[in-house]
């Protein structure tokens, strides 16, 4: 197993100033990551879906060592990743790089396309000349088909488009030939004519080059068309999982249902049914008792208010509902949701 | 707009809007001809930089400096919005026109109550005394579905989904005739968004206005529009009934972005398409799509298409060779297709 990621928290104390010294304010926990299992193999694409506030973002954090878990461990090829620092952050780095959300905020813009795609490179002190840093720039930016890479290698980055940029953000995160990527949101801040395009080239990337991907969205309809594995975060834990069809198929759980049945189809021909769920995502730092979403759950009965649900399992689809791959209630949840 | 004879409320002729950019006239809107009647619900759709924000300010009056209106006209129940003097201008927004904008954290002032500040627009456009105001807030407040209890809350103590009711609130305040919607919801997540959308079109059935929702989520139009315009790089290639569009798009953009969005329910990967928009700043001859179309030729390349009627639904496009549409449809939805075509 590449990424093994086993009963992981992250907790923040917030308010932990001088009033709570003098005893004015308690701390409160913000439980931002509340207990998550991962395991990710190479050639695989796990798609990571939630609202936002759900975690995923911390949770990303934790996977590239920016962040140090509270409680729990994630190995990477048999070794604990916990904060890095120095040479151990290095040679983590050199396996495990990052694709961000904004192609405008993510590129230095004094920086020209060659010295932003090589810096991984020099940061990693392998003594490498100033023309094979620049063969290394112009050959990742190929992999993140920038074609041709000569005509891009010496702009700066505002004199490219928003699709142009997250594919210099790629070849960033590809110059050190890495085992994993995570990308937190690679396509939400682009046009809807060229997502895709950026998508199917993460996929070609996976396959290629046999590396794990870790794709984080709040878009269920864009993982389909990318994933391999899906799960799905609710309040710092994961609601349910599985292999993307099945879970797409037939969902478990009732929030997963909701998300499914929030998004827009596209299909004139597709009559969808609202979900009738209610409220927002609460704050994390008070997670509801039992269930954490029974306060919003159409379904939820007293047992979803006072017992934490166990994961329901089902060859390898997971959900975390007491009503999960069981035929009671199952028709009343599906007629509510 | 399907029925050309419905009174229309708003209409647009034969709009040019230039920005000025570095010493360059950057052509942002052309020949823009566009008919909404009472209480329609229109989706205008394209992507950055297509116009269709200029399109929504020129509307509202509220262009930047640099901004220059050419030529067309603007005309709000028969009478002409861009010969309005600023005071009369004035007096439309809110009252006639309001707009829900994208950002509603920058649509609230963060330094005032949110009661406040829509007591403070109902007053600039009514008689009505605080008190009266008030009451009419809160009740706008339970109309979108917020608690009228939080009227004196700052903004940043809301969610953003209770930010967004409240500007729908401040929309609906003075009854207009027509709403625009930049991109209500882009900063939401799907379920938030999907109940504001429910309770934002309850309201026009209610209420009866006009709604004009800008957005890049074609999906969205497709559930909820009944008329759909498609926008490209400052001119209108598509309009007409939605449904018709959405099954079969006369304009390969429209195509390429019907295709370009996941279905669920289809077993098709999206397509993306190849290129990026135009640099609007030369003064262009032809199609403006004609670069990353799959169907074009050396007419589209020297002369640009007209937006003709195809048929007597209100269904427009502006392509050369939207006859053939029909059947290449089958091949648009393959990325094959758009790649090797294209220059």
């Amino acid at each position: 197993m590449m990424l093994q990621i086993k009963d992981l928290t992250k907790h923040y104390l917030l308010g932990e100033g001088l009033s709570s010294l003098f005893g004015m304010s308690e701390p409160t926990t913000i439980r931002a990551v509340d207990g998550i299992d991962l395991n990710l193999q190479p050639g695989e694409v796990l798609g990571l879906v939630g609202e936002s506030g759900c975690g995923k973002s911390t949770l990303a954090r934790l996977l590239v060592g920016l962040e140090a878990p509270s409680t729990g461990t994630i190995s990477f090829n048999g070794d604990e990743v916990g904060f890095l620092k120095g040479k151990a952050k290095r040679a983590f780095h050199k396996k495990v790089q990052m694709v961000f959300q904004d192609p405008y905020g993510s590129l230095n813009p004094q920086h020209t396309i060659a010295e932003i795609v090589s810096r991984p490179l020099v940061y990693q002190r392998l003594g490498l000349s100033r023309a094979e840093l620049r063969q290394k720039a112009l050959e990742s930016l190929a992999d993140a088909e920038l074609q041709p890479a000569s005509r891009f290698i010496d702009k700066f980055p505002h004199e490219l488009s928003g699709g142009q940029r997250q594919r210099v953000c790629i070849a960033r995160a590809l110059v050190l030939e890495p085992e994993l990527i995570v990308a937190d949101e690679p396509i939400s801040m682009l046009d809807v004519s060229i997502k895709w395009g950026i998508v199917q080239l993460l996929k070609r990337l996976v396959k290629k080059r046999n590396i794990g991907l870790i794709y984080i969205t709040h878009d269920l309809s864009s993982v389909p068309a990318i994933c391999d594995k899906l799960a799905i975060m609710y309040l710092g834990k994961i609601i349910e999982s599985g292999p993307c069809k099945q879970v797409f198929a037939a969902p478990e759980h009732p929030y997963t249902k909701a998300l499914l049945a929030a998004t827009p189809n596209s299909n004139p021909d597709v009559k969808r049914e609202r979900p009738k769920i209610s409220g927002a995502i609460p704050s994390p730092a008070n997670v509801p008792t039992g269930c954490r979403f029974h306060p919003r759950c159409p379904a939820a009965t007293d047992i979803c208010q006072q017992t934490k649900p166990k994961p329901v399992i089902k060859g390898f689809h997971m959900a975390g509902c007491h009503f999960a791959h069981s035929n009671h209630r199952a028709s009343e949840i599906k007629g509510v949701v | 707009m399907t029925n050309q004879d419905q009174k229309s409320i708003l209409s647009i002729e034969n709009l040019d809007v230039d920005y000025r950019v570095d010493r360059q006239n950057v052509a942002a809107l052309r020949d823009i001809e566009l008919s909404i009647s009472k209480g329609a619900r229109v989706g205008l759709v394209g992507e950055s930089g297509c116009g269709k924000s200029t399109l929504l300010k020129t509307i509202m009056g509220v262009l930047p400096g640099n901004a220059e209106i050419r030529t067309g006209k603007v005309a709000l129940n028969g009478s002409d919005l861009l010969s309005m003097d600023t005071e009369e201008r004035r007096k439309t927004r809110w009252a006639d026109i309001s707009m829900i904008t994208q950002s509603a954290l920058n649509a609230l002032n963060p330094v005032h109550k949110i009661g406040a500040q829509i007591v403070e627009a109902i007053q600039a456009h009514s008689n009505q005394t605080t008190i009266q105001a008030r009451a009419h807030a809160a009740k706008l407040f339970e109309m979108v579905g917020v608690p009228p209890g939080r009227l004196d809350d700052y903004p940043h103590q809301f969610s953003g989904g209770m930010r967004q009711r409240a500007v729908i609130a401040m929309a609906l305040a003075l009854q207009p005739e027509v709403i625009l919607a930049d991109e209500p919801t882009t900063a939401l997540d799907v379920i938030v968004q999907d109940q504001i959308f429910e309770r934002l079109f309850e309201l026009q059935d209610q209420q009866g206005f006009a709604l004009v929702l800008v957005t890049h989520d074609l999906a969205l139009v497709v559930e909820s529009c009944e008329t759909m315009v498609v926008m490209y790089a400052g001119v209108i290639v598509e309009m007409g009934p939605t449904h018709q569009i959405a099954r079969s798009p006369q304009h390969p953009y429209s195509a390429g972005l019907r295709y370009a969005i996941p279905d669920p329910t289809a077993d098709r990967e999206p397509i993306s398409i190849p290129g990026s928009p135009p640099d609007l700043s030369v003064g262009t001859k032809g199609c403006r799509f004609a670069e990353r179309c799959p169907l074009a030729i050396e007419k589209c390349v020297e002369q640009s298409p007209e937006l003709k009627s195809t048929n007597n639904e209100g269904h427009k496009v502006r392509c050369h060779r939207s006859a053939e549409m029909p059947d290449h449809l089958e091949q648009f939805q393959h990325q094959a297709f758009w790649r090797n075509n294209a220059s």
